[in-house]
């Protein structure tokens, strides 16, 4: 027993060998057969559905359908864009005709003594606008560097806009617009 | 010794996949002009090697059937885009290996295993005295607790070492086409074989130590 042990105890596996042990997993006839079986059927579902290739090809080649497609998506993606960044930007625009807008607003912007712009808005229930301008609040356009505010207040309207193209897409914007209101004597403040 | 030993399996293992290539290069031939039964003489040819690489890396025998026929359909599908700048068997091992990738991340938090059947009667006797003296199990139970640690162990490689490991000892590719199938350099092969050793090593240490 131990002299039959002492070699077997000197002598060390190694990881190849014992990787190598996997070659002994191998399947049995039986599953090759089916194999072959479902290989068969899986070639003729294949044949039946086109490849990728032939599906993007199929794709592309309906190019009026999808140029009109692809135009409205940009056009609809644009028109977001445009109306996010306006959210953000107060800029100094001259008073437009309420019929040459897509949305039915005029705007107007006023020029401050200092060359600050504000951003005036037509007068709410104009033709064209998407709803009628309820509440509105008070801003006093205070610059920073004076301490006295100018003789006007800032009126800021919230409005919603809808507009619609001619390729259908749609897009709904709330906006503040702002007109100036003149002040009598010292009337100034911040009113929300 | 041991270099020139390897060197001399290398040579002798790459003139026969030479051989074996300008085979595959006429079947493949005649099946590009027309002749697709001559494709089935290429199924039957890499059928089993293909399913062994796929099932060793994924250690589940239904996922390797399935992306084995997969395999096929593929290197089937695309015969005519071959041009014949690799062998006929590096091009079809790639195709395995890549839609083994594909499928593993694809199904990275539903790992199954299911192994296969192991012939014990076909293991080498050395191995099998040393582990049934490790183990103190009797032959059968030793081998099936070895494959469980073994397919365990190699699931904590990384795909690519896992790779490397399973062409080069099991399969028995040289490193250079190992590089070809997995695209790098014959350097990057043998660092990742090291790596892949060392962590095995690691993982099956009961198995080796004294």
């Amino acid at each position: 027993m131990q002299e039959s042990e002492s070699p077997l105890s000197k002598k060390q596996l190694t990881v190849e060998q014992l990787v190598q042990l996997k070659r002994l997993e191998k399947p049995s006839l039986d599953f090759w057969n089916g194999f072959e079986r479902e290989l068969q059927q899986k070639q003729l579902q294949a044949l039946m559905r086109p490849s990728v290739w032939a599906r993007i090809r199929a794709t592309l080649s309906a190019p009026r359908h999808s140029l009109a497609s692809l135009v409205a998506v940009i056009t609809g993606c644009a028109a977001a864009l445009v109306a996010g960044i306006s959210l953000l930007i107060v800029v100094d625009e001259n008073q437009r005709d309420p019929a040459a807008t897509s949305v039915g607003q005029s705007q107007a912007s006023a020029e401050r003594s200092d060359g600050s712009e504000m951003f005036a808005s037509a007068h709410p229930g104009e033709a064209g606008s998407g709803r009628q301008a309820d509440p509105f609040f008070v801003v006093d356009a205070l610059r920073p560097d004076e301490k006295t505010p100018e003789p006007f207040r800032t009126v800021a309207v919230p409005e919603t806009l809808v507009g619609i193209s001619d390729d259908s897409a749609y897009y709904v914007v709330n906006v503040f617009r702002t007109r100036p209101e003149q002040l009598a004597g010292e009337e100034t403040g911040l009113d929300f | 010794m041991e270099l020139s030993g390897s060197v001399t399996k290398s040579i002798a293992g790459d003139r026969e996949h030479v051989e074996e290539a300008d085979l595959d290069a006429v079947v493949v031939q005649r099946v590009q002009t027309g002749d697709v039964e001559a494709f089935d003489s290429l199924i039957l040819k890499y059928r089993e090697r293909l399913f062994a690489i796929i099932y060793n890396l994924t250690s589940n025998r239904e996922d390797a059937a399935d992306l084995t026929q997969d395999t096929f359909i593929k290197a089937f599908r695309a015969i005519n885009r071959f041009k014949g700048k690799s062998s006929f068997f590096t091009w079809i091992y790639r195709i395995a290996v890549n839609t083994t990738y594909t499928h593993l991340r694809r199904n990275r938090l539903r790992r199954f295993f299911s192994f296969e059947t192991i012939d014990e009667e076909l293991a080498p006797a050395e191995v099998v005295e040393l582990l049934t003296a490790k183990t103190n199990l009797p032959r059968e139970g030793a081998i099936r607790e070895l494959q469980e640690k073994l397919n365990e162990a190699l699931q904590t490689l990384s795909l690519k070492h896992r790779t490397v490991i399973i062409l080069f000892e099991i399969e028995s590719l040289s490193h250079q086409e190992i590089a070809e199938i997995m695209g790098c350099s014959v350097g990057t092969v043998r660092s990742r074989l090291h790596y892949a050793k060392q962590q095995l090593q690691a993982q099956l240490q009961p198995y080796l130590s004294n």
